[in-house]
């Protein structure tokens, strides 16, 4: 079929030009599929979240500064906020690999004891047994996760080898914050070095091959 | 040879590194047969176009100083198109690939990221699964200039080309130069989702050399003032406030003896002085110039050091990964519009005569920024002209497809119609 106003022959099937938009009786091939539309959900939750959490939180400090200043309770409502959107969109929805996952939670962790610690102060329970049991559980699901992939274990040497170097916060924090009892993150360090010298004495060879591909040598 | 993993080539890196979620370099190559596509045949000859070509059967993965790619070890998908033209790659539904092979009626596409390999290396591929998928229906096929597993891939088809043959460019003006103004922008209302427009206009390529040779011009520098002059009656009210400017693509493996199917492009840089007349018999001669003076030896050796620029100096070189891309989004973000559109020829395709192939297909990406690119690739004696646009106004296409049909006969239309689905 002919547009004449365009002065082209219309190859697909078609009640109007492609070009000008005028009608035309076409009989021609559809050579495309018309996609079907979906809606975006993730965008508006994200939306929601923000205003909620924006306005939690202003109510949070107001009230904290006024009542009781001296505590900075405020500050693990605020990391709260953040781990749950954390959790929710990473750890649960983003599909990014179960290893990647594990190490995400234990660093995202550490830096909300972290934060819980510096704002409240004291000798707190959170550093002294739920860090180490953080870096043991982590430990404990990226074996699982690697004996379960062995065929593939190269492509998570690398992550667990860095899950094991951060496996070393635990004992750092318990000297450097002098925290009454040690002995939990003594173990979660000394689980991970012992895993961390094993893989480097069992997969020598993959490991100077990731090496060389990750430092592009 | 045994896969390991490949260094990414210059222009790669750059992709890779302003690659979101939501923003992706891809292209589509395609053919269009005489019989519908039966998927299972489809399957198979990709599985041995991998086999072939194993440099495409990868992953991206992330250095500490340079994305690299690794052997992809998972099943290849292979899917029913769903009409969303240049669709994201969903990386953790494909299982990580590089590229996607779809299919829908007679028509089967590969979309690929272009940080994995440009035209040229796209095309390779794609004649060798086209090869396997007829090999697979006991359909007899040629196999003339066809990368087929009688020859064993070579470490050439995957060399960093740009590395190889860099040489050290006068840096200076010439530097300065390479980054360019301010483009022509065509603005107009944007698809709101993704999937882009598609108006492919269908040619004979016999009439079309001829054409361009009444002119004493080549089908590129036709094309390209055509286009240009298309843009100036649909978008241009008197003087533009910026330099309409063209990029077409220069193959360099015409220039160094490279057989790499990664990345080895530069552009070349047509802009159209402001006072220039903006009628299409007027910028014939101009872009002829232009065009001529962009593939001078020095021009070229400044572009492909210019590319290669990043890995040889050694504060980007020994930059980690994450700021680099953290600057290049920066900058990619803050920059202005460098073209007003992307003319990509691919030329003449040949692989002997066949009873089984009608067309091959060429689908450019495009953007906010530039949102009207055009893909040219001949088989037989066709040329198809694919106009890939982000806007909703056909008005540059129908410009340009009234005057191309005043020029050299019966031009034949196809449209994806995405201005009519539900998405706009
Ligand atoms: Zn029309």
């Amino acid at each position: 079929m002919r547009c004449k106003n365009c002065n082209v022959e219309i190859a697909c099937k078609s009640s109007v030009c492609p070009l000008c938009h005028k009608p035309l009786v076409s009989d021609g091939e559809v050579p495309f599929p018309t996609p079907a539309t979906k809606k975006i959900l993730m965008g508006k939750f994200s939306l929601a979240y923000l205003v909620i959490a924006v306005i939690a939180n202003i109510v949070c400090i107001t009230l904290n500064f006024v009542l009781t200043p001296k505590i900075l309770w405020c500050v693990p409502v605020l990391v709260s906020f953040i781990y749950v959107y954390y959790f929710v969109s990473v750890t649960v929805l983003a599909k990014r690999g179960f290893h990647k996952r594990i190490l995400g939670q234990a660093l995202i962790l550490t830096a909300i004891f972290a934060a819980i610690k510096l704002a409240i102060g004291g000798n707190h329970w959170i550093f002294i047994s739920w860090l180490p049991a953080v870096y043991l559980v982590s430990d404990l699901l990226m074996l699982i996760f690697i004996f379960k992939k062995k065929n593939e274990a190269s492509k998570y040497i690398a992550t667990l080898l860095l899950l094991c170097i951060f496996g070393a916060i635990p004992c750092i924090s318990a000297y450097v914050f002098d925290l009454s009892v040690k002995l939990p993150s003594i173990i979660a360090t000394s689980v991970s070095a012992a895993i961390f010298i094993i893989c480097l004495i069992v997969c020598r060879k993959t490991i100077i091959h990731e090496l060389k591909k990750v430092f592009n040598l | 040879m045994k896969y390991s993993w490949y260094r990414l080539d210059n222009s790669a890196i750059m992709y890779q590194m302003v690659l979101t979620p939501r923003a992706q370099s891809l292209f589509r190559m395609g053919v269009k047969l005489k019989s519908p596509v039966v998927p299972s045949a489809l399957k198979c000859a990709v599985d041995k176009a991998f086999l072939r070509h194993p440099f495409f059967k990868s992953e991206l993965k992330r250095g500490f100083f340079r994305p690299y790619l690794d052997e992809n070890k998972l099943p290849f998908i292979i899917e029913e198109d769903d009409g969303v033209l240049l669709k994201l790659l969903d990386f953790s539904s494909n299982n990580r690939y590089l590229l996607r092979v779809s299919y829908f009626g007679n028509r089967f596409f590969i979309d690929y990221f272009h940080g994995l390999c440009d035209g040229t290396g796209a095309l390779e591929f794609l004649k060798t699964v086209a090869f396997y998928y007829f090999d697979a229906l006991g359909i007899p096929f040629p196999d003339k200039n066809i990368l087929t597993l009688s020859s064993s891939p070579s470490e050439e088809e995957t060399e960093d080309a740009f590395t190889k043959y860099y040489r050290k460019p006068e840096l200076g003006k010439g530097i300065n130069s390479m980054a360019g103004g301010q483009a022509f922008h065509v603005r107009g209302k944007n698809f709101s989702s993704t999937g882009y427009g598609l108006i492919q206009a269908n040619v004979s390529t016999s009439a079309l050399l001829d054409a361009a040779h009444r002119l004493n011009c080549s089908v590129t520098v036709f094309l390209t003032a055509l286009i240009l002059a298309s843009v100036a009656e649909a978008h241009v009210k008197g003087v533009p406030k910026h330099n309409l400017t063209a990029f077409v693509p220069i193959n360099l493996r015409k220039r160094f003896p490279s057989k790499t199917l990664g990345n080895f492009t530069v552009f070349a840089k047509i802009i159209i002085p402001k006072d220039c007349p903006l009628d299409f018999e007027s910028l014939v001669p101009v872009v002829k110039k232009l065009l001529e003076e962009q593939l001078g030896e020095r021009e070229v050796i400044l572009k492909l050091g210019f590319t290669s620029l990043m890995s040889k100096m050694p504060l980007f070189k020994f930059m980690p990964l994450f700021i680099k891309g953290f600057i290049s989004r920066i900058g990619r973000t803050l920059s202005t519009p460098k073209q007003t559109f992307i003319l990509s020829n691919m030329g003449k395709i040949d692989i002997g005569e066949n009873e089984v192939i009608d067309e091959f297909l060429f689908n450019l990406n495009c953007n906010k920024k530039t949102p009207d690119n055009v893909g040219v690739l001949s088989y037989g004696d066709k040329t198809l002209i694919s106009f890939t646009r982000k806007i909703v106004s056909t008005e540059i296409e129908r410009i340009f497809c009234k005057k191309l049909a005043s020029l050299c006969g019966e031009v034949k239309v196809i449209s994806n119609f995405r201005e009519e689905c539900n998405a706009l």
